[in-house]
């Protein structure tokens, strides 16, 4: 039997089954087209005014703390920024697309993404880094202070921190895609070991 | 304004051509009449606005069904982070896993191929829903996303879920 054979009577059974979907009114898709542009644009404003708010606040901090815990206070916080900027856009990609190509690609990674959950992972990371780096540097600090540690190693200290943390969060948040993809490998091995 | 009119015209066609597709699509995803009618309205608002870029790059039943399947896809995982308490039309449609004489009587061999559909895992539901749909395996695999080796596993997979739990529920 080949698998189309195999699918034959269920395919007809299927499709012989269920009433057809109700078409909506084409004014109410029309109205949920304008609503929906109107947010995207609310979203715009609101971003600019978040994307100008941080710019601000970061060349403030700098002025006032032009070293390098500064720059990686300020750098976490942009980052969050562009990935939220990247989120906005992309999520307009995904509703927009979804039959095709490159769009659909692009719309189909981002709503993988949505549903894994990974847009407060990856924004709960940065953070997370920011957190740690500072950590790193307030505990280095009171070393040098306390004479266990040369002056001036904070910094490094500090650098040394954030690259640690960014493959820390990094490696969390892969964790779980990892696994699955793996335990899927292992279904397929399997299937193709039980077809032998 | 004769964009629009097209674009009218354009889903009328395509959404009325493929409307019994839809709804067994939205039927797979959903048991909730109420809930099963917004998830169709929501895919018929995504039809609507990704038609004009439909390049023409695959078939429209593909275009269609795909966009269906991502929605069916964002449905269920809008409605796992609401944590609804379950099926609120249970009477509707009763497990066979549990109550396999109501199902005999009340369902014809839809209804069984509905549930046992349901029962499939995310990642084999979608190969299966196209393969019943008449996908070929190149189309399934375009719509997916995935490659054809990929789809004949799941397809093999999803297969004998299918002939277990229709089996077990035929034998009930």
């Amino acid at each position: 039997m080949t698998p189309s054979d195999e699918w034959g009577p269920l395919t007809r059974d299927w499709r012989a089954g269920g009433a057809d979907a109700t078409i909506p009114p084409l004014e109410e898709l029309r109205r949920r087209e304008r609503g929906l542009r109107s947010r995207f644009a609310g979203l715009v404003v609101g971003g600019a005014l978040l994307t100008a708010g941080t710019l601000l606040a970061g060349a403030q901090i700098l002025r006032w703390h032009p070293t390098l815990p500064g720059v990686l206070l300020v750098l976490p916080a942009v980052l969050v920024v562009i990935v939220l900027w990247g989120l906005l856009l992309f999520s307009r990609a995904d509703a927009a697309s979804a039959g095709e190509s490159s769009t659909e690609f692009i719309g189909a990674a981002v709503a993988d993404i949505r549903r894994r959950t990974a847009t407060l992972g990856i924004l709960a990371g940065l953070i997370g880094v920011q957190a740690f780096t500072f950590l790193v540097w307030a505990v280095t600090r009171f070393l040098e202070r306390a004479g266990s540690v040369r002056p001036g190693d904070g910094p490094r200290w500090a650098v040394s921190g954030f690259a640690a943390g960014l493959v820390l969060a990094w490696s969390l948040l892969h964790r779980r895609r990892l696994r699955r993809e793996l335990q899927e490998l292992e279904g397929i091995h399997r299937e193709l070991s039980s077809n032998d | 304004m004769e964009a629009d009119t097209a674009q009218a015209r354009d889903f009328q066609r395509l959404f009325g051509a493929h409307a019994a597709s839809i709804a067994r699509l939205a039927a797979s995803f959903e048991y909730d009449p109420d809930e099963r009618e917004d998830l169709v309205q929501d895919i018929a608002f995504a039809v609507w606005r990704a038609l004009p870029g439909f390049r023409g790059e695959c078939s429209e039943r593909t275009f269609l069904l795909r966009i269906a399947y991502n929605r069916g896809l964002t449905h269920r995982w809008r409605r796992g982070r609401r944590r609804e308490a379950p099926l609120s039309d249970a009477a509707a449609v009763a497990d066979p896993a549990t109550d396999p004489g109501a199902l005999s009587e009340q369902s014809n061999r839809y209804d069984l191929l509905l549930h046992a559909v349901r029962t499939l895992p995310e990642s084999l539901r979608g190969a299966a829903l196209l393969r019943l749909e008449d996908f070929s395996l190149k189309e399934i695999a375009d719509a997916l996303g995935i490659s054809e080796n990929a789809a004949t596993v799941r397809l093999s997979r999803a297969r004998a879920l299918l002939r277990e739990r229709l089996g077990a529920w035929e034998d009930a």
